[in-house]
């Protein structure tokens, strides 16, 4: 399943990649994150806890950043655990585009998701991206318009 | 596959319930009906520590004329609904919708406060809710608040209600002898989750329309009201061409997700097909 979108983060490219790239501003905007570690250059593990309508569940996810292409774009390779509601499988293409001082964010998320969990929430994978990647950019935007605030 | 072992405890009024909600904060879970919570416990989706039981809450049951308004008490169950003189009278839109709301097993045992606080996007009542302008009755440990629908659903499974309230009844405006309403929705086999659902409310005088709330429902993360287009059918005489010039609104403003089962284009394909048909019915 394929689902994509896109954010205008007022920002210069390069700022915004430095903010997409930076594990203590991640770990504060991603929706229900609970610890993101670093590996190593390109190696992430994070506790992501889910809290979807009925659904509330931890997930242990492995993150590979792959295609490196700074400032302009990567890909980010998601293999997540969550117990007995399931896996999922994710890869998410970012593409960064300079508009004046603005910087037009492309996003394209192909995912996969297996056990209990697709059976009872195939039908909402996507709303479920949307409502999340909503709420991750409208806070990591927030951070550029206000530029005292710390991060 | 069993649940998690949980606590369950049978509140004996709304205040016992908050004061529960407070003391055990995301680790309790109110169940009413139960047809939702259940089976994601089951699964082990979710493992609450305390399940608290509302069933012995008369305060919450019961359908009753109150003013120019039906109020409907939370624990209402969908089989109450179906077969309530008072709905059949007064709401139209949500007598026919409710013979649309999942199995009969499920209909004996859910209830419309259950229904109205998860919010489920292909769900019939939240769809009616905003269509008819309803009331939601909240109470939490400030005290009681009137929500309405138009601001209650947020985003998926997310509403107006905070963690410490309990949603206790939902007041709807009386039908007239003015009013048209049309319901229609697509599943793949009846009482399934809808692909895409269309509830219509609003109100006719001389051959025009004089309000309309046409209300989107499984297409998106919340139900949709979709305004600008209705705003291009009122208090003109209706006419193909101008159906359809309203139609091209929906292009614009239904933020349409689609899914596994179902395009974003054919959603908004059957979007439009159901309102055109709608439009054709009451047009007669």
């Amino acid at each position: 399943m394929n689902i994509d979108g896109q954010f205008q983060l007022p920002a210069l490219r390069q700022k915004v990649w430095n903010k997409l790239n930076d594990v203590d501003v991640l770990r504060d905007f991603i929706p229900g994150c609970e610890s993101l570690d670093q590996k190593d250059e390109t190696h992430f593990e994070a506790v992501i806890r889910a809290k979807i309508g009925p659904i509330n569940a931890k997930f242990v996810s492995q993150i590979e950043l792959q295609e490196m292409n700074e400032p302009q774009s990567y890909t980010l390779s998601v293999r997540s655990k969550g117990g007995a509601a399931g896996m999922g499988e994710g890869l998410a293409s970012v593409e960064l585009n300079e508009e004046d001082t603005d910087t037009l964010l492309h996003y394209s998320v192909e995912l996969k998701v297996k056990g209990k969990l697709a059976q009872i929430g195939s039908r909402l994978i996507n709303n479920t991206v949307v409502k999340l990647s909503n709420q991750f950019f409208e806070s990591f935007a927030a951070q550029f318009e206000n530029p005292g605030k710390k991060v | 596959m069993k649940p998690r072992s949980f606590s369950f405890t049978t509140a004996h009024s709304v205040e016992h319930v908050i004061g529960l909600l407070q003391e055990h904060g995301d680790e309790a879970k109110i169940i009413a009906g139960g047809q939702s919570l259940v089976p994601t416990l089951n699964m082990r989706l979710s493992a609450p520590q305390l399940l608290i039981d509302i069933s012995a809450l008369d305060e919450l049951r019961g359908i009753s004329l109150d003013g120019d308004r039906l109020r409907i008490g939370a624990l209402t169950r969908h089989v109450e609904l179906q077969s309530n003189k008072l709905i059949a009278q007064h709401l139209p839109l949500i007598a026919s919708a409710i013979n649309h709301v999942a199995h009969v097993a499920i209909r004996n045992r859910g209830t419309i406060g259950g229904n109205l606080s998860l919010a489920d996007p292909a769900s019939e009542l939240p769809a009616c809710s905003l269509a008819l302008g309803a009331e939601l009755s909240i109470v939490g440990n400030k005290g009681k608040r009137i929500v309405k629908a138009g601001d209650y659903f947020k985003d998926l499974y997310e509403t107006d209600l905070q963690a410490n309230e309990i949603l206790v009844a939902i007041s709807f405006p009386l039908a007239t002898t003015n009013t048209v309403h049309g319901f229609r929705e697509f599943v793949r086999r009846r009482g399934d989750f809808a692909s895409c659902g269309l509830v219509m409310n609003g109100e006719r005088q001389d051959g025009k329309l004089t309000s309309l709330a046409p209300v989107f429902f499984a297409i998106s993360n919340t139900p949709v009201l979709a305004s600008k287009c209705a705003a291009k059918l009122l208090n003109k005489t209706l006419n193909d061409d101008l159906i359809e010039e309203a139609l091209l609104e929906l292009d614009r403003e239904l933020p349409v997700i689609g899914d596994i089962h179902t395009s974003t284009e054919m959603k908004l394909h059957l979007a439009k097909h159901y309102l055109r048909e709608i439009l054709g019915e009451i047009n007669v």
